[in-house]
């Protein structure tokens, strides 16, 4: 069975429930929002975008980061995995939102705190890569190296 | 919120695995420990409420140009 979603950004689109991906603690900043759905398009490739199906004017547009940053690596840790009943590794999707802007040079990618889904059981989660150097705010196209001046917590 | 009022080297426990400790003072500065399993996540608030504050932003941006597209077919490789 699919319903039919008319949405701000990406038109109107038909989904299955079974598509849904739940966001087990919410997105932060949209901590009401746990149901989305991933669109895929060749309009928009490379990026891909996380409609809600619970509000309809809510896309988070997002994208694989490895597509850019080829040396990109998410340490899942192992309290998420078991969240997103997620027993091998590989198998995980990872995301980072992008943050646009009408200029391409300004447009952002949250590198620091990358989505993690686990496609087979459409469970998500977004965590935080504590302790690494990559940016909230990586600029986009010009592939800067990534670096960051946030303070490391130290352990004792 | 519960309050208290702890010298450096006091510490707090929370449920009985979580240990908050002072370590240290220095005027306007405190040094926390905190000792908890690994399933507990330890962040910084003003981190979480970065990314609550980037992801906002994600939502209310603009849907891509063909000129931000184009320079990102260009990227992928």
């Amino acid at each position: 069975m699919t319903t039919r979603l008319e949405t701000l950004n990406l038109g109107e689109f038909e989904f299955r429930e079974e598509d849904v991906i739940l966001f087990v603690r919410g997105i932060p900043g949209l901590e009401n929002l746990r149901r989305f759905i991933l669109a895929e398009g060749e309009r928009y490739a490379p990026l891909a975008f996380l409609q809600s199906v619970e509000n309809s004017a809510i896309s988070l547009p997002v994208l694989d980061p490895t597509l850019i940053w080829k040396d990109y690596s998410a340490e899942i840790p192992e309290e998420e995995r078991r969240r997103l009943q997620l027993e091998d590794r590989s198998e995980a999707l990872v995301f980072c939102v992008v943050t646009m802007a009408e200029e391409a040079a300004r447009t952002t990618v949250n590198l620091f705190a990358p989505l993690v889904v686990n496609p087979s059981r459409k469970l998500a989660v977004q965590i935080m890569l504590a302790g690494s150097r990559y940016r909230i705010d990586q600029p986009l196209v010009e592939s800067a190296p990534c670096s960051s001046s946030r303070e490391k917590p130290e352990k004792v | 919120m519960l309050v208290f009022t702890r010298k450096a080297g006091e510490s707090l426990i929370i449920g009985d695995r979580v240990e908050v400790k002072v370590l240290s003072l220095d005027r306007d500065q405190v040094r926390i420990g905190i000792s908890a399993p690994r399933e507990i996540a330890v962040h910084r608030h003003e981190v979480f409420e970065e990314i609550s504050r980037q992801n906002q932003a994600a939502v209310r941006a603009p849907i891509p140009s063909g000129d931000l597209l184009s320079r990102l077919k260009k990227t992928r490789r």
